[in-house]
């Protein structure tokens, strides 16, 4: 990497922010930690509808859903960070996750990736937004292989978007 | 057991481990993208075209999903390192779904400042359909 020592360690230090984030907000996930999980969004994060700020964000994404879901345990993996060559204070990721989830009397698995875009504010780096997009979600005695479309979060089970939604996999799908 | 071996640059370390993490989960990514581009820039050069035959040839048809762990890298020269990457993979085989624990052992080479992975063997710890207990 290149740049005085300074920037190489402001760089450093934002992927292992950002990496943080994730596991944090996996943490807040498992124990339902609302406010933690709006601290992990900057403060004017947009809700849609017009809505911003974080009370809203808690409302709109971890209301009902996390009322919902008795047991989610959200265990973040692969995550690719790429900081913004130009805006040394943006950056984006992508975070695949394996949730395991109760819904009642269902036990469910979700294989999921988060794209995510980081801003970073009086240095700390938060979430701009998240994008859970699905790979799938399936029951325990479930294969994933021909489900229904999820249409998440219509549904927490059925065939997501994902590997989809890749311009590169339907081109190698269309070749192969 | 000692971790850190080598007397690099407490810096120069720090940004070739980040590196290599980041190579790591690229190729994860982009393998189940099938971004086949971006994965064979991550390949050194001088083993790119015979490390994307066999990776091409081995590519299964179905939906893949993998989860690596961070990988612990070790480091020969300021370099060279080598990786030891756990994970979990799947793959859509047929009208089964199989499971993998995985473990990858790989080398990667630094060369003008750009790390690459030079060689990646893997290592099965278990394979079975999802709903089978390996």
């Amino acid at each position: 990497m290149s740049g005085t020592r300074e920037e190489r360690l402001e760089r450093l230090d934002a992927y292992a922010q950002i990496r943080d984030l994730a596991v944090r907000y996996a943490a807040a996930m498992a124990t339902k930690d609302r406010e933690t999980l709006g601290l992990l969004y900057v403060d004017d994060v947009r809700v849609g509808g017009g809505l911003t700020g974080r009370d809203a964000l808690r409302e709109a994404y971890f209301g009902d859903t996390l009322d919902r879901l008795e047991i989610s345990v959200l265990h973040a993996g692969t995550h690719v960070i790429d900081l913004d060559a130009q805006r040394p204070d943006r950056a984006r990721g992508s975070v695949f996750t394996i949730a395991q989830i109760q819904d009642g009397e269902r036990w469910i698995r979700q294989a999921i990736c988060y794209f995510d875009r980081y801003a970073k504010r009086d240095g700390t780096w938060l979430f701009l937004s998240r994008d859970h997009q699905l790979f799938y979600g399936a029951d325990y005695e479930q294969r994933p292989n021909d489900l229904p479309p999820a249409n998440w979060p219509a549904s927490d089970t059925g065939t997501g978007t994902l590997p989809f939604g890749w311009p590169t996999w339907a081109a190698h799908a269309s070749a192969s | 057991m000692t971790v850190v071996t080598d007397d690099l640059d407490p810096l120069d370390r720090l940004e070739s481990a980040e590196q290599i993490r980041q190579l790591v989960a690229r190729f994860a990514m982009s393998y189940d993208a099938r971004d086949l581009d971006t994965i064979a820039r991550l390949y050194a050069p001088d083993v790119r075209d015979g490390l994307m035959a066999t990776l091409l040839e081995r590519m299964p048809r179905g939906r893949t999903f993998h989860l690596t762990a961070s990988p612990y890298v070790t480091f020969e020269t300021a370099d060279i390192a080598y990786g030891d990457v756990v994970g979990r993979s799947e793959a859509e085989v047929g009208d089964q779904w199989m499971v993998m624990g995985v473990r990858y052992r790989d080398r990667y080479v630094r060369i003008e400042g750009t790390w690459f992975l030079h060689s990646r063997e893997l290592e099965r710890l278990y394979s079975c359909d999802v709903l089978a207990r390996p």
